[in-house]
């Protein structure tokens, strides 16, 4: 087992390896730019060394300041968390040069997986059904019409250098594809330097549904079932569940069955998790593989009693999982809140500045990651999640119950927040029964911004 | 609902233990610092109503008040309150002393660029590049941050006598460690 990690990260999943490796005994190093030099993270682990200045990639992205720190503490591993450098093969491959263990899987995984084309390829060859489409780039109008044609109206066009919801267009029609083809490629070169599209079925109210896995280095692979994470404003999930609300028996247990397939396909080790598309018809499109710890992860860890970060631990110190079940019961159900510093009421501004007042809520299946404090001043360069609330609960309506009850407990004054929204979202009639799409959450702020207009 | 507005001043968190690596970790200001007490005397002096004076990464931001000049909050200036430590040790309150990183006058701090090991020569049995005293040129180099087995030269961007060489040979330094205070001629 280590002796020392260095956590690569900050903010709350900092914390949350932090308090992993305490329990396991394992020495901790924590890395901040200057900007985060009194940040909870900071304080906690046994060590600190400030890396650089405030912007990610000086500090946080920093390869050579990273592996500096982990270097004159004596570090054996680091743990990259989730975002910054997680899913970085290069970082990983620095990292296994110098002889510091990365915590997570092997690089060529982290690319194979890293590269959408390429995952959706090796999803196919492991037998997983994905969204019918071009499967490539697709070179000019008649190829475009052609794949419509084949795959079925409506479709959507996507770039290959692209993400995070830029550069896609929906076409419904031969004529509204022509255009929205060349408009495409324009966006797609002006945003990315790069032309190249590809072409999906675009699959209508979506349901986003993944899978939690995990695998050791004896080829060992077992899923933790699956999270329903269908809320989300601009691709970004605000509230997680676990277990979905919306699948039968027979649908989890293919869903599992694809995970492992994948999974096994790439040998793969670590944690992952390996997220779908569920039509409104209840077919599953693969969609893309993360290789890293997720945000959610609370969710499974509660309803599957399995602590996911001392798993990556242990199996990349060469230990096997702790797990002994292949198929684990769930028990119960869990729902987490992202808290944001963002003010709802004027467009999602990001919201940064002095807490004044903290109070943390608690009780009965209540959990809280988080390195909020008061007093903390949350800095404006980093990402805007303040706190993650983990409610479990016998069944989905306590769980509701229980997470109000926490939101309302919950006070973080002195800066704007995403709670008050939140609460809202899980007052509605639309989310107590469970059947919405990932289009709910801008239905939802439509229908409430036509409500006040009324007023 | 109502909430308590009282500041927790819970203890703070012990000192970090790290391979002798002292550093300023937080700046307090604090009137009793004589560079805050020139100011205020120029601005009494000068009459000035609002000053916002930078040097060496030490950022004040005073404004004139009815009773006199009183400090602004800025982001430099560290928070009073501080998180409640999981296993509370002594209260310590962070020191009114003038770090060493500050300089009084007009010394310049040399800090590391980088996170590594400060080495004060070129070669473990070679003399030292400086030493307390030595007169610099600009483009002279002071040390070497090793990080990840390459040697890295720091040099010296102004001209001057090296007044203190702080850090010590072989000790390991985070970014914008103070290693070495200078006087610009």
């Amino acid at each position: 087992m280590f002796n020392k990690i260095l956590i690569a990260n900050r903010g709350e999943i900092a914390i949350r390896i932090i308090r992993a490796c305490k329990e396991l005994g394992i020495k901790t190093v924590s890395v901040h730019s200057q900007a985060d030099a009194d940040s909870l993270h900071v304080h906690l682990a046994d060590e600190s060394v400030c890396i650089g200045k405030a912007s990610s990639k000086d500090s946080y992205l920093n390869i050579p300041a990273l592996i500096s720190a982990a270097e004159i503490t004596d570090a054996e591993a680091i743990h990259p968390g989730y975002g910054f450098l997680a899913e970085n093969a290069h970082f990983a491959e620095v990292c296994a040069s110098c002889q510091i263990t990365f915590i997570g899987p092997k690089p060529e995984v982290i690319r194979l997986m890293g590269d959408k084309v390429a995952a959706i390829r090796t999803a196919i060859k492991a037998g997983l059904p994905t969204t019918p489409g071009s499967n490539g780039p697709v070179k000019d109008e008649k190829a475009a019409l052609e794949i419509a044609h084949r795959i079925k109206y409506p479709v959507i066009i996507k770039a290959s250098a692209g993400g995070g919801g830029k550069g896609m267009r929906i076409a419904h029609t031969d004529i509204s594809l022509t255009k929205a083809f060349q408009t495409a490629r324009t966006e797609a070169e002006a945003a990315f330097g790069n032309p190249e599209v590809y072409i999906e079925k675009y699959v209508e109210e979506p349901r986003h549904i993944e899978v939690q896995i995990l695998g050791d280095q004896y080829g060992h692979v077992i899923h933790l079932g699956e999270r329903d994470c269908t809320i989300q404003r601009n691709h970004q999930k605000l509230i997680e569940e676990a277990p979905s609300p919306v699948l039968n028996a027979r649908q989890r247990k293919k869903l599992g069955k694809y995970a492992l397939k994948l999974a096994k396909q790439v040998n793969y080790n670590s944690a992952g998790t390996i997220e779908f598309l569920m039509n409104k018809d209840g077919d599953f499109y693969f969609m893309e593989m993360n290789t890293r710890v997720q945000v959610e992860h609370p969710v499974t860890e509660l309803i599957m009693g399995v602590d996911i970060i001392k798993e990556q631990i242990k199996v990349a110190a060469g230990e096997r999982l702790s797990v002994v079940k292949d198929i684990m019961e769930p028990r119960g159900h869990a729902i987490e809140c992202r808290i944001n510093a963002e003010n709802p009421e004027d467009g999602f501004r990001p919201s940064p500045g002095l807490i004044t007042t903290y109070h943390v809520p608690g009780g009965p299946g209540v959990r809280v990651d988080t390195h909020l404090y008061q007093g903390y001043r949350v800095p404006p360069y980093y990402d805007s999640l303040l706190a993650k609330i983990i409610v479990h609960a016998p069944n989905r309506q306590e769980a509701i119950r229980r997470m109000i009850r926490a939101l309302d407990e919950l006070v973080v004054d002195g800066i704007h927040t995403t709670t008050g929204f939140l609460k809202t979202i899980l007052e509605s009639e639309t989310f107590r029964r469970g059947n919405y799409s990932t289009h709910f959450v801008e239905k939802f702020m439509k229908k409430k911004n036509e409500e006040i207009g009324k007023d | 609902m109502t909430t308590n507005p009282e500041k927790i001043e819970g203890p703070k968190p012990e000192k970090k233990k790290r391979s002798a690596v002292p550093s300023v970790k937080k700046l307090k200001v604090n009137p009793k610092l004589s560079i805050v007490q020139d100011v205020i005397e120029l601005m009494n002096e000068a009459q000035i109503n609002e000053l916002h004076f930078e040097q060496s990464g030490v950022k004040i931001h005073l404004r004139k008040g009815p009773g006199g000049p009183f400090m602004v909050e800025t982001p430099a200036v560290s928070i009073t309150s501080s998180p409640v430590a999981s296993n509370p040790g002594p209260v310590s309150i962070p020191s009114a002393d003038v770090p060493a990183s500050v300089p009084v006058n007009n010394h310049i701090t040399v800090s590391s660029p980088m996170v590594g090991t400060f080495y004060r020569s070129p070669a473990p049995d070679a003399k030292p590049f400086i030493e307390e005293g030595d007169k610099v040129e600009v483009g002279q180099v002071y040390c070497i941050i090793e990080a990840m087995k390459l040697m890295n030269e720091v040099k010296a961007e102004v001209a001057g006598k090296v007044v203190k060489i702080i850090a010590q040979n072989g000790q390991a330094v985070e970014f914008n460690q103070p290693l070495i205070v200078v006087d610009p001629s």
